[in-house]
């Protein structure tokens, strides 16, 4: 049996030696830690000693030349005697290592075997259940890039990553139960972030899946998850074939006092209703203009730049546009004969919830800054979401908006939320051809609806509201002239 | 620590109990001889303050040191013996020097002898077998004690069975002396266990690789062995770089204290890896410092083990008898690299190595018991058979040794796993799992 | 450019420093002839004499209680301690003594100190040899620790540590010694406070230091092969104190963070960096923060090493936890 006597980690720190002189000529016979070799380090000198019995078979480094640990110094024949002399060595037995099998694998230091000098490897491919398509590579390379590779700075230059949504842990556990990406919510926390009520909301709409379920929402008529239909079978006709009795929901709670309030509505208050289309080009700039100051600017307010939507800033808008239109901010009391004109804005704003449509205020609207407004708005939608606002909250408003954009609808026809005397309805903004500086143009628009009660005011009115309005959308700087 | 005092610096009024340094005065009829090998200034035969007197609560009357303070140095300094010329008995062409200053040990009979050249040419065989398996890749690292077998066969033969050794990690010789196998220090050497294995069933604990953090638990450990008044002393092994240590000091303060039965043992070997003793002290000697910590302390030619021996036997005969702890500097010389990882030409020259290879202590103590006729051909033989013997076992058992179960690690942590231990355990099982798969 | 060890290039940072101010001094056990049982301070007691770069007695709380009273002086002591586990006995100096001696001298007294220390494991030696001290230092105010992985950032770090007015616990992951870098010296790089992305990923981020930076970067690599991912390996260079904000703007990108470290896992510097993720970046976290690192028991004996050290699969196993949660 031939064994192979490798170049050990002569723990000199150096990974090379020089063959000084052998002590030893092919043929002989060598016993046990007999002297085979001199090699020399950049260190010292040290005499190796055979590790084996046997007949010297091959000796591969001449005298005067180098080698690398691991590298084959000899091999020694032992089929005669070897065997006892060393029963237990396999041949890989002399790795610098005592790694049981395979190359060399360390590099000596000063102290001990050594470390280790094959790149790191994982144990084989494993199974991922969730992949990345291939091609897409970091900056950098592999495992050796190490040493040479040019770090970059942790913070990119424009100081913010890539958005990602943001959610607290249960959320993010409730969108993979409900299987809703969360890049598709909206969010509506404080903070920007998509609270349980968006996962819920999202997944709710996707559910139903047509607009008139969503339609249902923005008219306040939302079910309860549990109240809605569920059809067996899913949604194709075969579900129908077996039980065509209509499923009974009770009307109670927050939806009897839906209904409530759109009947009386609805069978005291003679509405109408205007409406035009606003081109939001400005609108969405400036906010992404303040968006990325609040991310990166010394008021980094990272929570409120994704509070920032543009409905906020159309909130914000509102105030300023019923100072054009004060009657629109108003109410009617049939039984005093009285027009009650409010001087404060507080604004109710529409928002759909499990419980079903609900109308938390800001109160004091018109005296408060955008972030504020927009941060109170957050929080209130939150809340109303998780069922948690006061009565107070839910209380006082003036004047009421309804995004039924967010559900992404063009258009509608809100109800008036009486007593007051007008409601705002904001469609969805989406690129949309347009007439822009007398040239077809693919611009960002919406559609505003105003419904109002006629009793109280006329069609003149919500033409001077929605027009200051879209001058105000259209034209954002007219704002700093508003005080 | 109000109770240790209590049992340790009890006065004399409760001599009676057992477990009372007095229960040891009793015993001191027992010390060696009227010669006093051992003149140290607690020599209970002498009128002076007595080990046992009370030490801890204040009321101690450390040792005397004589006029002649360290400067002197002498025979005369009560404290302090062979300071000048270290002790010997044979000189380094293996004749008696002749000396009464160890006296010869007469007690040892042929056999004795024969046992200790035999232990002294095993340990050089396995040394150099372990040096050759860290060549050969087998160990992580090795630290010879080539040319110290003197010192710690003379010291291990002094000992008896009941008796504990804490070593650091350079006492090979004392280790098979003390009939530790040596494949379970090989085995820490390769990196399979930590402290060696073997090691405590021979009453030594295992291998301490922090310098000088052994001698702390040899005092407390010999502290123990007074408070339950056992027939035990303990010897604490440590080099001429430990003794800088800070544990050292404490270790010697202390252990002179409470007067424990505790032997500090310092081979002198010339060389802390790379630092000369110069570096380390400037002491005229390390057995100076037993001064001051108010134990004898004696200086030894530890490359001569029958004088290493005499000396060791007297000091574990004085402590026994309750003398308290001695300090005993065995001057040797460590020809070897501080570890196969170390390249010892950097800092020393041939010339030194040469000089220290003239006084081999295999070579002088072979010499003498060949003179005695003690020891001829017949017994060269027979040594040499044993110590090959050994060598092939150490080979045998140490190359290739399948290592033990990483797993088992988390068994070592606490007398029990905790929890989060089992989880981690758990972990390390998956892992081992996929890749044998 | 030539390729520097990282042994060459603490040497070299060593004997700039010692150029450029006569009150950087060098001491240690075997730092003066023998050049250090590692060669990291060789021909410094030649070129600089025995009074600048000197052998001590086998003394490590005295080493650093040495260097304590050396930079009350006005001197700049670099002291070494030999390895990891021997800075052990001389945690008192270290922690009650180097750690507070300003605050204690009503900030009158600078301790521009910096203790050396060979740490970490994976090169198969004896016991005491492997730790990994980094909490030790970092869990105590009053000390700055700092971790290079390259031999750049090994000179670079050294130099400013040596420049710091305050106490500096320089560890030099020896398993990494020995690699080389193409580099001119003198070099600075990043100011050694600041962590740096060694790999830019939008997937997961790997923090790491010391020897687990080649550990994160082989699995990042082994990631992308794999699944496609884009792992971000962030070297964290400082311990004490950590870079948070790179941190955070990571995780605030991926959503997904691991620590990777040799030290046994409770209470490492990676339960401080999750504790770090959770308050900044709670909203951002898609998965919780998961340590890949070694086990909570002694360092192995050499042969074992390799199970217990947090190698490319333990990595993979916790990217791939986050990824998939």
């Amino acid at each position: 049996m031939r064994r192979d006597f490798l170049l050990p980690d002569l723990g000199e720190g150096l990974q090379d030696a020089t063959v000084v002189q052998w002590h030893v000529r092919v043929g002989d016979t060598v016993h046990l830690n007999d002297r085979l070799v001199t090699v020399e380090t950049a260190k010292a000198s040290v005499e190796l000693p055979s590790p084996f019995e046997g007949r010297v078979a091959l000796l591969d480094i001449g005298e005067g030349d180098g080698l690398r640990v691991g590298e084959r110094l000899a091999s020694i024949d032992t089929s005669e005697d070897g065997e006892a002399a060393a029963p237990r060595a396999p041949d890989a037995a002399l790795l610098p290592t005592g790694a049981p099998t395979g190359p060399v694998t360390r590099q000596p230091v000063l102290v001990g075997y050594g470390v280790d000098v094959v790149p790191q490897r994982a144990t084989g491919r494993r199974e991922w259940r969730r992949r990345k398509a291939p091609g897409r590579r970091a900056l950098d390379g592999g495992e050796q890039g190490l040493g040479t590779t040019p770090s970059v700075p942790a913070t990119p230059p424009n100081g913010f990553p890539v958005p990602r949504p943001l959610a607290k842990p249960p959320v993010r556990w409730l969108a993979r139960t409900l299987d809703v990406d969360l890049h598709q919510v909206r969010p509506t926390g404080s903070r920007g972030e998509v609270t349980a009520e968006d996962v819920r909301a999202a997944a709710g709409s996707a559910a139903t899946g047509d607009a008139a379920g969503s339609v249902g929402v923005a008219r306040g008529e939302a079910m309860r998850q549990d109240e809605r239909p569920s059809w067996p079978g899913g949604t194709g006709a075969s579900g129908l074939a077996g039980d065509d009795r209509p499923e009974e929901i009770p009307v109670r709670g927050v939806r009897a006092r839906i209904a409530e309030r759109m009947s009386l509505s609805r069978s005291t208050i003679p509405e109408a209703s205007a409406g035009l289309w606003v081109d939001c080009e400005r609108l969405l700039a400036l906010r992404a203009a303040l968006r990325d100051d609040l991310r990166s600017g010394s008021a980094r307010d990272v929570g409120g730049a994704e509070a920032l939507t543009p409905f906020a800033i159309l909130a914000w808008m509102v105030p300023f546009a019923l100072r054009s239109a004060p009657l629109l901010n108003a109410s009617f009391d049939a039984a005093a004969k009285v027009i009650r004109v409010s001087r404060a804005v507080h604004l109710g704003v529409a928002t759909g919830t499990e419980l079903g449509l609900l109308v938390p205020v800001v109160h004091g609207a018109h005296a408060l800054g955008l972030r504020e407004l927009a941060g109170e708005l957050a929080r209130l939608t939150r809340w109303a979401r998780e069922g948690t606002l006061t009565p107070e909250q839910l209380t006082g408003s003036t004047f009421t908006i309804t995004n039924y954009g967010a559900l992404g609808l063009d258009d509608g026809l809100p109800v008036v939320n009486a007593p007051e005397a007008a409601i705002l309805g904001v469609g969805a903004i989406a690129p949309r051809a347009t007439v822009h500086d007398g040239e077809l143009a693919v611009r960002s628009t919406a559609k505003l609806t105003c419904v109002f009660d006629h009793r109280v005011s006329d069609g003149a009115d919500a033409a001077r509201f929605l027009g200051r309005l879209k001058a105000l959308v259209e034209q954002p700087e007219l704002l700093l002239g508003t005080r | 620590m109000a109770e240790i005092s209590q049992r340790v610096g009890g006065n004399g009024a409760r001599s009676t109990e057992p477990g009372t340094v007095a229960h040891w005065g009793q015993r001191r009829g027992t010390l060696h001889d009227a010669d006093g090998l051992i003149a140290g200034p607690g020599d209970p035969s002498a009128g002076g303050p007595r080990p046992g007197d009370p030490c801890i609560d204040g009321g101690t009357q450390g040792p005397e040191v004589g006029a002649g303070g360290l400067g002197a140095g002498t025979g005369s300094n009560a404290a302090l013996r062979g300071v000048d010329q270290p002790l010997r008995v044979l000189s380094p062409d293996g004749s008696p020097t002749g000396a009464s200053d160890p006296p010869y040990p007469a007690l040892l009979g042929p056999e004795q002898h024969r046992q200790m050249l035999t232990d002294m040419i095993l340990t050089r065989r396995v040394d150099a077998e372990l040096v050759d398996l860290q060549r050969q890749g087998q160990l992580a690292l090795y630290a010879s004690c080539l040319g110290q077998e003197a010192a710690q066969v003379g010291v291990a033969a002094a000992m008896r069975a009941q008796d504990w050794l804490f070593p650091q990690y350079r006492e090979l010789g004392m280790l098979v002396a003390r009939g530790v196998d040596p494949v379970g220090v090989a085995m820490m050497w390769r990196g399979a266990y930590h402290g060696g294995r073997g090691l405590l069933e021979r009453h030594t604990s295992p291998i301490c690789i922090v310098v000088g953090a052994n001698a702390l638990h040899a005092a407390g450990f010999a502290l123990g062995v007074r408070l339950d008044a056992a027939d035990e002393v303990v010897v604490a092994s440590i080099g001429d770089g430990a003794l800088s240590e800070g544990d050292v000091h404490e270790a010697l303060n202390m252990a002179a204290v409470y007067e424990v039965p505790c032997l500090f043992v310092v081979q002198n070997n010339q060389w802390a890896i790379s630092v000369p003793g110069r570096v380390q002290t400037k002491s005229a000697t390390l057995a100076h410092k037993a001064v001051a910590y108010g134990i004898p302390g004696i200086r030894c030619d530890g490359n001569d083990v029958l004088a290493t021996y005499s000396v060791a036997s007297d000091a574990l005969r004085w402590i026994r008898a309750g003398g308290g702890p001695v300090l005993l500097e065995l001057l040797t010389y460590r020809r070897g690299a501080h570890t196969t990882a170390d390249d010892p030409t950097r800092y020393r020259g041939d010339a030194e190595l040469e000089r220290w290879a003239a006084l081999d202590p295999i070579d002088r103590y072979r010499r003498h018991l060949v003179a005695e006729g003690i020891w001829g051909e017949e017994e060269e033989r027979r040594a040499a058979s044993v110590a090959d013997e050994a060598a092939a076992h150490v080979r045998a058992e140490v190359c290739d040794a399948a290592d033990p179960s990483a797993t088992g690690l988390f068994d070592l942590v606490f007398t029990r796993p905790t929890k989060e231990l089992e989880r981690q355990r758990a972990q390390l099982e998956r892992e081992l799992a996929r890749r044998r798969s | 450019m030539s390729a520097v060890t990282m042994v060459a290039a603490i040497n070299a940072a060593l004997r700039d420093a010692m150029d450029g101010d006569d009150k950087v001094v060098v001491f240690g056990e075997d730092v003066g002839r023998l050049g250090g049982v590692f060669r990291v301070t060789d021909g410094l007691s030649d070129r600089f004499g025995p009074q600048r770069c000197f052998d001590t007695p086998l003394a490590e709380s005295g080493i650093v209680g040495l260097a304590i009273g050396l930079a009350i002086r006005g001197y700049r002591p670099v002291p070494e301690l030999q390895f990891d586990g021997f800075s052990y006995p001389a945690l008192d100096q270290a922690l009650n003594q180097l750690a507070k001696y300003h605050s204690r001298s009503g900030g009158l007294v600078d301790l521009p100190v910096v203790v050396r220390i060979p740490s970490f494991g994976g090169i198969g030696s004896p016991e005491h040899h492997s730790e990994s001290p980094e909490t030790h230092f970092a869990h105590t105010a009053g000390l700055k620790v700092v971790c290079p992985s390259t031999p750049g950032d090994a000179y670079s770090m050294l130099r400013e540590a040596i420049e710091c007015p305050d106490p500096v616990v320089y560890l030099e992951p020896k398993q990494r010694y020995w690699t080389r870098e193409e580099i001119d010296l003198p070099l600075r790089t990043e100011p050694m406070d600041q962590a740096v992305v060694r790999r830019a990923g939008d997937d997961v981020t790997l923090v790491a230091y010391g020897n687990a930076v080649a550990t994160a970067m082989a699995a990042a690599a082994e990631a992308e092969v794999q699944a496609g991912l884009a792992v971000e390996v962030i070297d964290l260079r400082s311990l004490a104190p950590i870079d948070v904000d790179a941190v955070v703007a990571s995780v605030e990108k991926t959503g997904r963070c691991v620590v990777v470290h040799e030290a046994p896992r409770t209470l490492g510097i990676g339960a401080e960096v999750a504790a770090l993720v959770q308050e900044r970046a709670f909203y951002h976290l898609e998965a919780p923060v998961l340590r890949a690192t070694g086990f909570d028991t002694p360092y192995p004996p050499a042969r074992l090493e390799r199970d217990w050290l947090p190698g490319v699969d333990r990595v993979l196993d916790a990217v791939q936890a986050v990824w998939e949660q």
